[in-house]
């Protein structure tokens, strides 16, 4: 496995003036290259850690680090995650006002500042995730399935080193989730890019090279690939 | 895709809502273009008027609210007329009166003024001394009055021939009837008297020598102002109130386009702040995501200018060829005006966003990815 690409270290997020504890003293490494699977029950942080790992949440306590670099401020954040994350999410979404293809395009502005070299590029993830015969749908008129394709294409637009997938078969009917799932992989395989993905699903939790089970905020489980887990079992 | 396009399809997104306000600004730059036109317009008319006659400079009463409103007693003309650098001096009393159901400018010239001279006659002749109940009529005046040579208007009992009608530069003289001094004085009761005095310089491209000769009337005739024309129109208090009603009333239109925008982006933004939020968690840093907001209120401000200054051109020729207005609105526009009108719809677009811009820099991607 590949060197550290994100760092937490003794992270913890509380809400209501402290009173609900989301995160306890979590240290946790991503390394380059791997597929992490966070598990875990509903309500246990995961969404939570995910927002940290990625800047769109700041910690109350302890650091997270991005390729050992530490960012302070989410001005900061959002200029890492442009360029180095790329996001699916449970609920898809994608902006409703515009096309797939133009969709897919967002997180280009400020990166490729060609109009031709963004629809290009665009239609060549589309391309990717077998949807060029929809680049023109809005995302209404598109499948559960197909949404989350055109958000997967999205999240590879600027070739980010790190994908975030919360729930990312959430929302799908199971052979949708299982296409999804196979996309992901395909995407990790290929280009060796690095998955940190939130599953509650005992059968989409099997992917990846290592899992971390979270039990109210804590890290309960961090088996290797392969070590027996009782939420799964 | 363009980052434009993308504010073009939120507002298309509401389309009755983002052309409501449009419409809304439209209404204001309208307004504006209507109202600030007319005061100009009519600047225009009074300053081409003067020009139109070769006229340097203009005596009226100090203190006089408004020029029509001046009474100068007919014989200071003889005097003035012995002042150094004088070349002409010609002592007129004008008026508004009704016709009809329309308002026209009435002006009462000596038998021997030069300004007789700088009417170009189209139809009929000048007054002779075997005239002394005719007029004039400006061909403007004429037309809309549906009157020609040979006709006879009927004012304060006495019956007046048409006997010629003219043409001159100025809309404001084209509207305007002219009579015999007189004539005039005897209608409106006020024989011995003048209104103005107008007088030709022998040198008025001197501004010294105009400003002396200015300086030496008003040691001269104390009880009269002397102003050159340029200066006339700055000076007349009507023109000078109209205009500030106007600009008062522009702005209070100004000011409700802008909260139009206000509204109607607030309003947009509180709608999208979960995509707002997917923006933010896409990497868009916050300025960007301000300027996508600022860009849909100028945008709303572009085509409500745009339709604005439409309705505000074709506003004016109507409200420049009404039946009590015709003649005193030159509805001429500069490139210059429009420029402005331009100028305060993009500052009333900028200034309507900054608000809603600044709310959506304070959404937390985290917390507007939650809302539904």
């Amino acid at each position: 496995m590949g060197s550290s690409l994100l760092r937490l270290q003794h992270v913890s997020r509380n809400y209501d003036q402290g009173n609900i504890v989301a995160l306890k003293d979590i240290t946790l490494e991503v390394r380059r290259g791997e597929w992490l699977t966070i598990i875990g029950p509903s309500g246990s942080g995961k969404t939570t850690l995910l927002n940290l790992m990625c800047g769109l949440d700041l910690p109350d306590q302890g650091q997270v680090f991005f390729q050992d670099h530490q960012p302070r401020s989410t001005a900061e954040w959002a200029g890492l995650r442009a360029h180095n994350v790329g996001f699916v999410f449970q609920a898809f979404n994608l902006l409703p006002t515009l096309t797939a293809l133009e969709n897919v395009q967002i997180p280009m502005f400020g990166i490729c500042r060609s109009a031709a070299g963004r629809r290009q590029r665009a239609l060549e993830l589309l391309q990717q995730v077998d949807l060029v015969q929809r680049a023109h749908h809005l995302p209404n008129n598109l499948s559960g399935g197909e949404r989350q394709r055109v958000a997967i294409a999205r999240s590879l637009a600027n070739s980010p080193p790190l994908i975030m997938a919360d729930e990312p078969t959430g929302n799908l009917d199971s052979q949708s989730a299982e296409q999804i799932m196979a996309l992901l992989n395909r995407i990790h395989t290929q280009d060796r890019t690095t998955i940190v993905m939130v599953t509650h699903n005992p059968l989409v939790a099997r992917m990846g090279d290592r899992r971390v089970n979270l039990v109210d905020g804590r890290i309960a489980i961090y088996p290797e690939l392969g070590a027996a887990d009782p939420c799964i079992s | 895709m363009y980052f434009l396009s993308i504010s073009f399809r939120n507002l298309w997104r509401r389309p009755v809502r983002s052309c409501l306000t449009a419409l809304g600004v439209a209404m204001a730059v309208a307004t504006l273009i209507a109202l600030v036109g007319t005061s100009r317009g009519i600047e225009r008319a009074w300053s081409q008027s003067m020009s139109g006659r070769g006229i340097h400079m203009l005596g009226f009463r100090k203190n006089s609210v408004e020029i029509l409103s001046s009474t100068i007693d007919q014989r200071v003309v003889d005097q003035i007329s012995k002042v150094d650098g004088v070349k002409a001096v010609c002592g007129e009393l004008a008026d508004l009166v009704t016709i009809g159901a329309g308002v026209i400018g009435v002006a009462g010239w000596p038998a021997d003024s030069f300004l007789w001279n700088t009417l170009q006659i189209k139809k009929g002749r000048l007054p002779g001394p075997n005239d002394p109940n005719s007029a004039l009529l400006g061909q403007r005046l004429a037309e809309r009055l549906n009157l020609r040579v040979g006709d006879t208007i009927p004012m304060l009992e006495v019956k007046i021939e048409v006997i010629g009608i003219f043409q001159q530069a100025s809309a404001l003289n084209e509207s305007t009837m002219i009579l015999p001094l007189p004539l005039l004085q005897k209608l409106l009761s006020k024989e011995g008297k003048v209104t103005v005095i107008n007088l030709r310089l022998f040198h008025p491209d001197d501004i010294n020598k105009a400003a002396a000769i200015r300086e030496r009337l008003n040691e001269l005739f104390p009880g009269l102002s002397f102003l050159e024309t340029k200066e006339v129109t700055e000076a007349n208090q009507m023109i000078t109130l109209f205009k500030k009603i106007n600009w008062s009333i522009s702005v209070i239109a100004l000011l409700m386009g802008l909260f139009f925008i206000l509204n109607t982006l607030l309003m947009a933004v509180n709608e999208r702040v979960k995509e707002i939020g997917i923006l933010i968690a896409l990497g868009w840093r916050k300025m960007r995501v301000m300027a996508l907001v600022m860009f849909e209120g100028m945008l709303l401000a572009a085509m409500g200018s745009a339709a604005g200054v439409l309705i505000g051109l074709v506003g004016l020729r109507r409200l420049a060829s009404l039946k009590h207005l015709q003649g005193f609105i030159d509805p001429a526009f500069s490139t210059f005006f429009l420029l402005e009108v331009v100028l305060a719809a993009t500052m009333l677009g900028i200034l309507g966003t900054l608000y809603p811009a600044w709310r959506t820099s304070r959404l937390r991607a985290v917390d507007a990815l939650k809302q539904e």
